[in-house]
């Protein structure tokens, strides 16, 4: 039994394999029939064994075997493309033998795995290892081919003047006077670079920190110290209604709230202003302001829910030692309440962080260029948008964008990609330091 | 009124100093929670700068007792407090309960040091309540009255989680001291402890007697009989009888008080 | 001395005296509440413009299925049902790729690991959690180059060949290469799998120990206590966790509009997954003007966009009040 159950083993893992890499691969043809049909004969084989030491059918076993010889057949009579029913696409035969090798091999390794050690109860759980070792794998090694490929061709394009140049894609016209006549100059800068992107994705990060850490410890705080009943139920739903909508609909009332402004006493500070060479006032359309405060709304409940854990985690007795010492409440929450729960609200903001560096939409749907200058009055970009731009820049009209800029693509996802890991590793890492120092021993 | 008398006129004064201590009486209080009622009618007077142990089995009231007067049984929701409880003269209820807390000082069952270093818990209610004093000179004389200067005073600023359960009973005695109270509640205080830090909690109690008012709740009858010189049994909500320790306990006057010390299962 | 009523006139701290940080606190917590209301108010009121101008039923209105890529005002058709189809399609994929995958992540992080592997998955997954949405879609040409081009666009056939008797030259033209609903799912399982694998994992290690003791003291292995305790004690919380996920998928722009396109209609066969279909989130981009480059679009567009992303939050509503309700029955089913 164990031999066969062995020689199993070997055949569908080999099977296993010749289906994942059939999954890319077109050539493996001679293959899958072979491997069905010998699995089914392994099948067949274990199923006549059992029934000889164990006097009992097991029936899955010899349906396992039936479809095997099925596949198999049905492999031998399959044309090289597929194609009809207005699908559009031609499907490769390979990928049908994919799908074949991989649902005949998984049982098989399974069942020959449990007949090898010996079909116990302990067996059945080691059996069922493959089944949820394979999908993990495959995702783990398609995340790490999509990085590795991101960061190869990231550090391959790795240009240090483009990172400290600012992008300058700027028309204007000059209006000179000669002979009384006036003669109109267009000048134009033309300047690849990546600067204005990686500081606004810095600023980005900064103002939702400052304005999230604000709110939403405000928010925690009032929930769970100074009301209790309903309101402070209306409070946390909505705070969590936040988060649930997605970024799509604020991104949506960003649009709405620029669009309203535009025209107003308020559209410098809402849609941004930049002075251009000849210095004319323009309005841009979303500055950095509104961005910021958009993602933080984003940021807010992850905080608050932090406060209100770390509020909620702290000993009745120590709150009420300090209040038998007669301190008043706001001192005990300052001094007592609120050092208890650094580590949490610490976290959240440096995923929050990380949230805002690599956020598209509200960027998108405020169409920054951000070419003239950082500041939270100035119109909005970040790296994500070099990124974007790099793909849609022809389309979008922003063709100089595109054909100064699109080779550095890759360099700035990588730098996007180091910020971003920096800061999670940052936030894991820190919370255990910042528990110590807080909590006490 | 608070007693701070500065000594010399350009130096801070030391907290923890001499002052008179004060004395507590409490007249037809009813105390209830929801619908419960956990006390009715009582009416005790604390001696001034005697030691006053509150006896009696669970459920009677004599952990409420002491958190009624100092206020710290507002803080659950649903608690009704009735009647008049007077510190030196002056109705508690209708004081700034911050006030109050500063005059009636209470050290708890299980000890609770905050999460900081030892010389920051014994400077907390100083620093909270913004009262002026010289902060070293404050530190030395807490601790030295509550046994713990010598053990310390080369790691004021190690986190005060690091303590053995008995340091940290006596940090929090140190503490309280540190704001000059007039009375002190102790819930307790020797429950979670071993033999050995009972004995030095005992020995600090007898040090305060004729500082401070000090009003102890105890279920252990040898605690009772070594440090208290006045007792009060309480049973079922109701005060059953109040008098000298030694009277108490040598010729009870009521039967139960007589069961409870004897030890009859109640 | 004046002998008091039932506490009506202590000074109670209980009372909450307000102070200028009570104060304070109070006008930072219903920030969310003003900014939810503001949200709605502003979507509902620009999606009213799309709704009388436009028309809500028959064609090309907003509920019916004609939607032409004109983005000239006045010109174009707005249905937007083939957005909600794609929408559709795209997370009913990425579901069903991300889900299974998540569920055997999250189980061998707790109940069936081995050694080392449950902190070094928990932090791998943490890490990758951390990837923002754009980055995936930069790699699309990669799964592209590897799984999808050979398998759905026959690479190896020479372009004489073409069209294979019985194709129409439509579909020929229309291989999926760069764009389909099948590349956007795969995506934005991609993009959910670190999200909803440690909400699941949490799910399964609040399952009260004692429960699973019990079993194992009973004779049971570690499978069958895991399909026939652990599970469903823990059903609520892995719905929970992939109602989360499904409403991150919905909500996601950048990932579709990038690899399925902002402006489509339905597809010929209806669940055909090689065509791209754009969703509701990179329709209402595509109409906001974030791919023309002028910025901000007409008005029309304007309107019509809030109306998508109004019909967006009516979904994600149902889809959380069935969550909720589902999590309800399941824990009351199966929780002590």
């Amino acid at each position: 039994m164990k031999i066969l159950s062995a020689i199993t083993m070997v055949i569908s893992a080999f099977a296993l394999v010749m289906g994942c890499l059939s999954l890319s691969l077109n050539t493996l043809k001679a293959y899958p029939t072979v491997l069905l049909f010998l699995m089914s004969l392994s099948f067949f084989s274990l199923f006549i064994l059992v029934r000889q030491t164990t006097k009992k059918n097991n029936w899955v076993m010899l349906f396992f075997c039936i479809l095997a010889a099925a596949f198999a057949v049905l492999h031998m009579i399959l044309p090289e493309y597929l194609y009809g029913f207005n699908l559009n696409a031609i499907i490769h035969s390979s990928f049908i033998s994919a799908l074949l090798l991989i649902a005949i091999a998984t049982p098989a390794i399974c069942y020959s795995l449990f007949y090898f050690f010996g079909a116990t109860p302990k067996a059945l759980d080691i059996s069922r290892y493959p089944l949820l070792i394979l999908p993990a794998l495959l995702i783990l090694i398609v995340y790490t081919l999509l990085l590795a490929q991101v960061v190869t061709k990231g550090v391959s394009s790795f240009s240090w003047k483009i990172l400290i140049t600012a992008f300058k894609s700027h028309n204007w016209v000059e209006t000179v006077w000669k002979d009384g006549w006036p003669i109109r100059i267009s000048h134009t800068i033309l300047q690849a670079g990546m600067l204005n992107h990686i500081l606004g994705t810095l600023l980005l990060m900064l103002m939702t920190a400052i304005i999230a850490l604000i709110v939403g410890v405000g928010v925690g705080v009032y929930i769970s110290e100074y009301s209790k009943g309903w309101f402070a139920s209306t409070i946390r739903f909505s705070s969590q209604v936040l988060r649930a909508i997605s970024i799509f609909i604020l991104a949506i009332t960003a649009y709405n709230l620029v669009r309203y402004a535009r025209g107003t006493f308020l559209s410098s500070i809402i849609c941004g202003f930049y002075y251009d060479e000849i210095g004319t006032k323009h309005i841009a359309s979303g500055s950095y302001l509104t961005a910021a405060i958009f993602l933080a709304l984003l940021v807010i409940p992850i905080i608050a829910n932090a406060t209100e854990e770390g509020i909620r985690s702290l000993p009745k007795e120590i709150s009420e030692g300090s209040f038998s010492l007669g301190a008043s409440r706001e001192y005990t929450l300052s001094h007592i309440l609120l050092p208890w729960s650094m580590p949490n609200i610490i976290t959240g903001l440096i995923l929050g962080c990380a949230e805002a560096a690599g956020s598209l939409t509200v960027i998108l749907f405020l169409a920054g260029t951000g070419e003239y200058g950082v500041s939270p009055w100035n119109g909005v970009t970040s790296l994500t948008y070099f990124i974007f731009n790099g793909q849609f820049g022809r389309t979008l009209g922003n063709a100089q964008f595109y054909d100064l800029n699109y080779k550095y693509q890759y360099m700035a996802a990588v730098i996007l990609l180091v910020i971003t890991f920096g800061l999670t590793i940052g936030a894991l890492t820190l919370k255990n330091k910042v528990a110590r120092r807080f909590k006490g021993a | 009124m608070i007693n701070t008398e500065i000594r010399d006129n350009h130096k801070l004064p030391t907290s923890c100093m001499e002052k008179a201590p004060g004395g507590i009486e409490v007249i037809q209080t009813e105390v209830r929670y929801n619908e419960t009622t956990i006390l009715e009618g009582v009416d005790i007077v604390f001696p001034p700068g005697k030691v006053t142990a509150i006896i009696g089995p669970s459920g009677c009231g004599k952990t409420t007792l002491p958190r009624c007067l100092n206020r710290l049984s507002e803080l659950a929701q649903g608690c009704k407090v009735k009647g008049q409880i007077l510190l030196d003269g002056e109705n508690i209820l209708e004081m700034d309960p911050m006030l109050l807390r500063r005059r009636v000082g209470m050290v708890f069952q299980k000890p609770n040091p905050f999460p900081k270093s030892i010389r920051e818990n014994v400077l907390y209610g100083i620093k909270a309540t913004q009262m002026k004093c010289d902060h070293d000179a404050t530190v030395k004389s807490c601790l030295q009255k509550a046994a713990l200067w010598d053990e310390l005073k080369d790691r004021l600023h190690h986190s005060a989680f690091a303590l053995s359960i008995g340091q940290q009973q006596r940090l929090c005695i140190a503490r309280c001291l540190a704001v000059n109270p007039e009375v002190i509640l102790l819930d307790e205080p020797a429950s979670s402890l071993d033999p050995v830090s009972t004995m030095k909690l005992e020995a600090s109690i007898m040090e305060m007697k004729g500082e401070y008012t000090q009003i102890i709740v105890t279920h252990n009858m040898n605690e009772a009989l070594k440090v208290s010189d006045y007792v009060a049994f309480l049973y079922g909500g109701k005060l059953i009888e109040f008098g000298e320790t030694k009277t108490i306990f040598n010729h009870p006057r009521h039967q139960e008080t007589q069961d409870y010390i004897t030890g009859k299962v109640y | 001395m004046k002998s008091l009523t039932l506490g009506r006139r202590i000074n109670s701290q209980n009372k909450m005296r307000l102070t200028w940080q009570k104060a304070l606190f109070f006008c930072l917590a219903i920030i969310p509440i003003i900014v939810i209301a503001i949200m709605l108010v502003l979507l509902v009121t620009n999606s009213m413009a799309a709704i009388t101008h436009i028309g809500l039923f028959g064609k090309g209105k907003l509920l019916s299925t004609e939607f032409s890529g004109k983005f000239t005002s006045g010109l174009g058709y707005y249905g937007l049902f083939p957005a909600l189809w794609g929408t559709f399609l795209v997370v009913l994929l990425a579901l069903l790729i991300a889900v299974p995958v998540a569920f055997s992540l999250a189980i061998i992080a707790t109940d069936f690991s081995f050694g080392f592997i449950s902190p070094v998955i928990r932090s791998v997954l943490g890490l990758l959690s951390g990837i923002p949405p754009v980055v995936y879609a930069l790699t699309s040409t990669v799964i592209g180059a590897i799984f999808i081009i050979p398998k759905f666009c026959a690479p190896g056939i020479p372009s004489n060949q073409l069209p294979l008797p019985g194709m129409s030259w439509w579909t020929q033209a229309m291989l999926p290469f760069n764009h389909s609903t099948l590349l956007g799912g795969i995506l934005l399982a991609l993009l959910i799998i670190p999200f909803m694998a440690p909400l699941m994992e949490d799910a399964i290690k609040n399952v009260p120990h004692s429960l699973k003791e019990a079993s194992f003291a009973l004779g049971a292995n570690r499978w069958h206590t895991l399909t026939t305790v652990t599970i469903p004690s823990a059903l609520s919380g892995i719905s929970a966790a992939i109602t989360l996920g499904t409403l991150k998928a919905m909500g996601d722009v950048i990932i579709v509009a990038w690899v399925v396109g902002y402006e489509s209609g339905l597809p010929n066969p209806l669940l055909d997954i090689f065509e791209p279909t754009a969703p509701l989130t990179s329709t209402a981009a595509g109409l906001a003007g974030g791919f023309t480059g002028t910025g901000v679009g007409g008005s029309v567009q304007a309107s019509v966009a809030n109306f998508s992303g109004l019909i967006l939050l009516v979904v994600a509503f149902v889809i959380l009040g069935l969550s909720a309700y589902l999590q309800r029955k399941l824990r009351r089913k199966y929780s002590l």
